[in-house]
């Protein structure tokens, strides 16, 4: 496929480019093909080239040292990828490793000749920070994400496991009754205080328990189970 | 006992558990979390159909094969 300036003029670091300098991209990249399930790239290489993608879909991937994989994010056509060699000048290596979804196509650029246009074009630094913005403030969602539903997990995994223990049915009134503060439950989930209030609160709201001095009654002991297995 | 199905479904899943070592098998199969759920002395079967919106009636006739063979 023939890429012209105008089809490079979709990707949000060149919105601003001049056609002049999207032409010395063009002249400067190389055009590489990948089958599916083939790297661009793997974790650790040297960041020699950022890449964008001209057609199909490439994922991006970071594993720990057992091999475990996280899916970091998945790229599509004319978003720009392992560009992180442009602006560190350290030798620096893909964090990530980029294995084409499907049959893809993507315009390499070599990250010194990206850093040579950036040192005397400042709309592309700018563009590129804005992009880089966005991924932190991404990674700072998915970061919380992770760690509020952990600890949801895990407390609504002690109140089950105290349920069986401990837990006796209230006279008349509807649920189990389980006699504990909340900092026991902070304790025993390895959390805060101020998390499991919150946690609780929410909790309350929602009718899945109601709370009361030194005791929490469970009225929908399946809708905990839901939150321990990962769906509410 | 287990004649009626309203007996069966007011029926503890503790009770069910401890009733045969095959009962896990039985919750496993239906695919609820009960076996080893700390609620399980304070669900009916009725709840479990609820929770997990089982076919009442297939659930409730096993559960009472399952009883009423011990």
């Amino acid at each position: 496929m023939e890429i012209s300036p105008k089809d490079l003029k979709q990707v949000v670091v060149f919105e601003n480019a001049t056609d002049d300098d999207l032409v010395l991209f063009l002249k400067n990249g190389i055009t590489r093909s990948m089958e599916e399930g083939g790297y661009f790239f793997l974790q650790g290489d040297e960041a020699s080239y950022l890449y964008i993608l001209t057609g199909g879909q490439v994922k991006l991937t970071q594993s720990n040292p057992s091999g475990q994989l996280v899916n970091l994010r998945t790229i599509y056509p004319w978003q720009m990828f392992g560009a992180l060699g442009a602006v560190r000048t350290d030798g620096a290596t893909y964090p990530a490793s980029a294995q084409a979804l499907e049959d893809s196509t993507a315009l390499a650029v070599p990250s010194l000749f990206m850093r040579s246009m950036m040192e005397t074009r400042p709309y592309l630094s700018f563009e590129l920070m804005k992009l880089m913005t966005s991924y932190i403030q991404e990674m700072q969602a998915r970061y919380r994400e992770l760690a509020t539903e952990k600890v949801e997990q895990r407390v609504a995994n002690a109140l089950i496991r105290l349920a069986g223990q401990s837990g006796t049915k209230p006279g008349k009134e509807a649920g189990v009754e389980l006699s504990f503060s909340r900092q026991d439950l902070a304790e025993m989930t390895g959390t805060t205080l101020y998390t499991v209030s919150r946690l609780l609160s929410d909790w309350e709201r929602k009718g899945i328990i109601k709370t009361g001095r030194e005791k929490i009654i469970v009225l929908k002991p399946h809708d905990l189970v839901r939150v321990v297995e990962g769906f509410a | 006992m287990l004649n009626d199905d309203s007996e069966i479904s007011n029926t503890h899943v503790e009770t069910v558990l401890k009733s045969a070592p095959k009962a896990f098998r039985f919750f496993l199969d239906w695919h609820t979390a009960c076996a080893g759920c700390g609620f399980a002395r304070f669900c009916t079967l009725g709840d479990v159909v609820n929770a997990y919106q089982l076919d009442e009636k297939k659930f409730l006739q096993e559960a009472k094969d399952l009883v009423v063979q011990i």
